[in-house]
């Protein structure tokens, strides 16, 4: 059987085993390479692996960072009282959008997911367990996504920390049930925030 | 409610069609294989957007093409409606739906726009079969006209997945973790939910059942439906639903852990069908569950009515032949009295008796080409 040039079927393999791209819009993307300027795909190639050497996990917050402590973390304007829970960076980007919310974050990295293999352990909640023993923390807000994984997460962190008396809120659900937070308009996200309540266990 | 005009490109065996119909009732004759059912399941499918029978969404499209589409125009009383879905081989994109042009992303937010109830003649397995086909009865009937039970539906579903998933791998340990009484509360909380509301549904459906099947047999028999918590515990709307399922989890979670698999909640639920004190699925004829299933099938006109406020399209899969003179007077009565629009497939056309006031439209069908 005919086959593509063995760099070339290495390049389709690499593209299909990024999320959401299958082998024909893998086999697309590795040809649009082939035919980008050699300094294009050179800096392509360069910020690849400088995306890898300079982002950093902030070791307080668990954000996505190039600095460390992050720049949120690191900014003496936030309201230290208050953290926000949510899924990953990109619920960061999302909610400071709204401009709503002063305080500082602590982004999970995940959800509970069994079906992923993920439980409690495999997130950064020991991390956020060391934050409310360690810092004043007047009010803990919950933004994790409403569908199931995402309630089930809050629900578990709700029951893990309502012992150490913190006031636990949980956003409300001005979002689309089972929707991703991300894809969240702006608007929504901001009712959302404002709308939160007392999470009742 | 009424399907004014449909329209099918590459379902099944139609390559294109476009067909007005009335809003009364559409016989449509053919032979064996030649497109009837298909018919029936695409206006299905423009109420549920997926499939009444045992297919995938890629089956139901024409051999040797790689997309289908299915659009109707439906007149209620909300106004006029256009209803299209496409729906594409994986590799180019899956499904599509538009109402009067608007992309949906979730099907939760358009079911009920076209309700349907469906008599085909698989159907007589409400009696005969698998708690599944009790249940997905009920369950079909409430997210049509109730779409936040179809998302509790469906995240259900997700829990329960995830709860297994758990499970498995807790198998053999016998602990239970601080995660699995977080997914073992979720449970709980829309299993409660889910079954309230069937029972709350059941309690409208069952007086009507009742009502038709003594008309249907001049007062001899007595239907009764009854809720079966996990196969067996007969429950009613007032019991406790919350603490019987917790006697559940408490029961079942040493042999669930064992065994990596949950063992009750709604998703084991059934239902009894009695007819004059008996088990109906062990005791009766042919007949009688045959017109068990009419009896219930035109509850659901009635329950469609009394909540949206309108009859459903009525889908007769070659079920009139199977009928017996009185009850097939009898439906034909009730679609008369009511108005309702239905669709009749048939292989003879057998002359009904239709009253001078109905509009019947009669069709002709040969090879997916559908002829006045
Ligand atoms: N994806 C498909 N592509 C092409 N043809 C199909 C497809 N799926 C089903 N068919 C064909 O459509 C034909 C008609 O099927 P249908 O079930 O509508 O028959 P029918 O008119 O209801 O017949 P019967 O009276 O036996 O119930 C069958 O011959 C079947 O093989
Ligand atoms: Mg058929
Ligand atoms: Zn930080």
């Amino acid at each position: 059987m005919y086959q593509y040039a063995a760099s070339l079927t290495k390049l389709i393999e690499q593209f299909a085993r990024l999320p959401g791209i299958g082998p024909k819009t893998a086999q697309r993307l590795a040809f649009y390479v082939l035919n980008m300027p050699r300094l294009q795909v050179e800096e392509f190639a360069k910020v690849l692996v400088e995306v890898k050497e300079t982002v950093k996990t902030c070791p307080a917050c668990c954000n996505l960072t190039d600095v460390v402590p992050c720049r949120l973390c690191g900014d003496e304007s936030r309201d230290r009282s208050l953290i926000c829970v949510v899924e990953d960076a990109q619920d960061v980007i999302a909610i400071e959008r709204t401009r709503e919310f002063k305080g500082l974050y602590h982004v999970l990295q995940g959800t509970i997911s069994p079906m992923e293999g993920k439980g409690p352990d495999d997130l950064r909640i020991r991390e956020l367990l060391q934050r409310l023993r360690n810092e004043e923390i007047a009010e803990l807000i919950i933004a994790t996504n409403p569908d199931v994984e995402g309630e089930t997460t809050a629900f578990y962190l709700a029951k893990l920390f309502k012992p150490m008396g913190i006031k636990i809120t949980r956003i409300a659900h001005g979002l689309p049930v089972g929707g991703e937070l991300e894809y969240a308009d702006t608007a929504t996200l901001t009712r959302a925030m404002s709308g939160r309540r007392e999470m009742n266990i | 409610m009424y399907l004014q005009r449909l329209f099918l490109n590459q379902f099944r065996n139609y390559s294109v069609l476009q067909q007005d119909f009335s809003s009364q009732v559409n016989i449509i004759t053919g032979q064996n294989a030649q497109g009837k059912t298909n018919l029936i399941e695409a206006i299905y499918y423009l109420s549920m957007f997926k499939t009444y029978r045992p297919a995938q969404d890629s089956q139901l499209i024409k051999a040797n093409t790689n997309a289908f589409a299915i659009s109707g125009a439906v007149r209620s009383k909300a106004g006029d409606l256009k209803i299209e879905v496409v729906y594409r081989n994986k590799e180019t994109g899956g499904k599509e739906i538009k109402i009067n042009g608007l992309k949906i992303r979730k099907i939760s937010e358009i079911l009920g726009n076209l309700t349907v109830v469906l008599f085909a003649p698989e159907d007589l397995n409400i009696v005969k079969g698998a708690p599944a086909e009790r249940r997905s009865l009920l369950d079909n009937d409430i997210s049509q006209v109730n779409p936040s039970y179809f998302i509790n539906l469906q995240r259900y579903n997700r829990i329960l997945a995830q709860r297994n998933h758990l499970l498995k791998r807790l198998s053999g340990s016998e602990k239970i973790t601080g995660e699995l009484l977080v997914w073992n509360e979720q449970f709980i909380l829309l299993s409660e939910e889910i079954i309230a509301k069937r029972l709350q549904v059941l309690e409208k459906l069952i007086p009507l059942t009742r009502l038709i099947q003594r008309k249907l047999t001049e007062g001899k028999e007595n239907l009764d439906i009854r809720y079966l918590l996990n196969r067996q515990k007969e429950i009613k709307k007032n019991d406790n639903i919350r603490s019987l399922l917790l006697e559940d989890l408490k029961k079942t979670q040493k042999e669930e852990l064992k065994r990596g698999m949950t063992l009750w909640g709604p998703h084991r639920d059934d239902l009894l069908i009695v007819l004059n004190g008996n088990d109906l699925k062990y005791f009766g004829s042919q007949g009688q569950h045959r017109t068990a299933v009419l009896a219930i099938k035109l509850a659901e006109l009635e329950y469609f009515k009394a909540e949206s406020g309108e009859y459903p399209i009525l889908l007769l899969d070659d079920v009139m032949s199977e009928l017996d003179q009185k009850r097939r007077e009898q439906l034909i009565q009730t679609i008369q009295e009511k108005a309702i629009q239905c669709f009749i497939t048939t292989t003879e056309d057998l002359a009904y008796p239709w009253s001078e006031k109905t509009t019947t439209q009669k069709f002709y069908i040969e090879q997916g080409v559908l002829n006045d």
